[in-house]
């Protein structure tokens, strides 16, 4: 497919691994110029000696939770590359596992401070160049567990929650100015970040982590877990012109395993 | 002579609980004054503001009233110690702060924290020692009011509209912990009524008119008795009809 996005400014928070670095990878195939950060420089590195063919790629080291590091990442996207067309807002996984009693104080503030006001330090810069040219797209990466909350997700879940109604709300005003606010939610993908629910699930329900897999599976229409790429693929998608009437929308990319209207 | 075999299973099913309501809407609170008699169950109010004086330990005083600040956890937790002390047990907890968190354009960072801790965590704060209390009791209500709008999210109160749907996540996530406890968590999702501010234009209610004290009271008072006891995680949007969402 023509997505012409060659001229394109992306930048993909938490780019370094998993989806964001799929993202990534197929941006830079799609001649866009693109900003991956991640708050690990080993990380950074290592992605960045993987993606050295691509002569259109800048690592910024930068963790979304700080407002000065978020400000430094806008700054040498506009240095290096002079705009901002594309925010895919994919950092900050949350954290599965202890129930309501169990989390600290501590944690949830943090939790909030580095997904939710992470995307929301991002979104603003992005917009406010966005707005000089009318043109721009917001892609927040949120997680089944705002759709689907769960008692062991407890942090993670009313964020991706609050991720998705701020998601609509952007949406709502900024339609206007030619800038699409999209969500979208990744089902079970073979990232390892899995791993670590399965083994939750497999304790909770006195199984093996190999038998919680295969149970897992069977719920899931496909029968398998999505690649990166899949939802690589999608979040490319809503990036380019072909999405061009989608915006306030949250997509799936899971499968078919979340059933609900 | 009739006798109403109903009313008269739910006053006996009131009587001799206790319940602790936390709000920062006196509106709020002098509805269910108005709706529950207190003859036949006991209510203890927990009165909320961001500017509650952080030092000064919340006191119940002879009208079961106490002020605090859900943000400082000994404040929430000097309340519920007193609250337990003071009955065998707690039967309910219904919770209903300010969904008014602020527009998404002038609202800094910290603002947005400071908020999340007032509402979200202040929730989570009184609902984690109330229910360490119900669990011991195997038994317990959770009510959450929050604002509709959060499901027709707008910028000009992205603050508080992202709050209220992460507490309705919470809300179901929490019902499932608790569920097995016999402790049922369910929110209300409040349209558009006397109290509360709506932001987008409420012009087709199929109703036809506001909501007023005496229907919320009315739902509180259902979900508070055994009868809805099947009723778990639900949000229920009490709105004359205005959300036609699946």
């Amino acid at each position: 497919m023509q997505l012409k996005l060659n001229n394109k400014v992306a930048i993909v928070t938490g780019g370094s691994k998993g989806i964001g670095f799929a993202t990534a990878k197929i941006l830079l195939e799609e001649r866009a110029n693109v900003v991956i950060c991640s708050r690990s420089n080993e990380n950074l590195m290592h992605a960045k000696s993987k993606l050295k063919k691509y002569d259109n790629l800048l690592t910024v080291q930068c963790d979304i939770g700080i407002d000065g590091d978020v400000k430094n990442l806008f700054k040498q996207t506009i240095k290096n590359f002079g705009k901002v067309d594309i925010l895919v807002n994919n950092a900050a996984p949350t954290s599965w596992g202890p129930l309501m009693d169990e989390i600290d104080e501590s944690e949830w503030l943090n939790a909030v401070n580095d997904k939710l006001l992470g995307y929301v330090r991002c979104t603003k810069l992005a917009i406010e160049d966005m707005l000089l040219r009318k043109s721009g797209r917001v892609i927040n990466i949120v997680g089944m567990g705002g759709r689907g909350p769960n008692k062991r997700y407890l942090t993670g879940g009313p964020i991706n929650a609050a991720v998705l109604s701020l998601t609509k709300a952007l949406a709502d005003y900024y339609g206007k100015n030619g800038i699409l606010v999209t969500a979208l939610s990744p089902g079970p993908i073979d990232t390892g970040h899995h791993k670590n629910i399965l083994t939750w699930v497999a304790q909770e329900a006195k199984i093996s982590t190999e038998q919680a897999m295969l149970n897992f599976i069977e719920g899931i229409p496909v029968k398998r877990y999505g690649h990166p790429e899949e939802v690589a693929n999608a979040i490319v998608f809503l990036a380019s012109d072909k999405a061009s009437f989608i915006t306030g929308s949250e997509v799936l990319v899971d499968g078919g395993r979340f059933r609900s209207l | 002579m009739v006798v109403d075999f109903d009313h008269y299973s739910k006053k006996v099913e009131f009587m001799r609980k206790n319940f602790l309501v936390v709000s920062d809407s006196n509106f709020f609170v002098d509805a269910l004054k108005k709706y529950f008699l207190p003859n036949d169950f006991n209510f203890a109010y927990c009165i909320t503001a961001q500017d509650i004086d952080l030092n000064s330990m919340p006191k119940f005083d002879n009208k079961l009233m106490a002020y605090c600040n859900p943000m400082r956890h000994e404040h929430v937790q000097s309340v519920t110690k007193q609250i337990i002390d003071m009955h065998e047990s707690i039967d309910g907890l219904i919770i209903f702060l300010n969904s008014e968190g602020g527009e998404y354009f002038s609202t800094s960072p910290d603002q947005w924290l400071d908020y999340w801790n007032y509402k979200v965590l202040g929730s989570i704060r009184f609902i984690n020692q109330i229910s360490k209390h119900m669990k011991k009791n195997k038994k317990g209500k959770i009510i959450n009011i929050l604002n509709l709008e959060a499901r027709f999210p707008n910028l000009i109160n992205a603050v508080g509209n992202s709050a209220d749907m992460g507490l309705m996540n919470l809300t179901k996530a929490m019902a499932a912990e608790l569920a097995p406890l016999n402790i049922n968590c369910n929110s209300i999702s409040l349209g558009d009524f006397e109290f509360t501010k709506f932001n987008n234009k409420m012009n087709d209610i199929p109703i036809n008119r506001q909501g007023d004290s005496s229907d919320l009271m009315s739902l509180i008072d259902y979900l508070l008795t055994g009868n809805s006891s099947y009723i778990v995680g639900e949000n229920i949007n009490l709105d004359g009809g205005f959300s036609r969402i699946l």
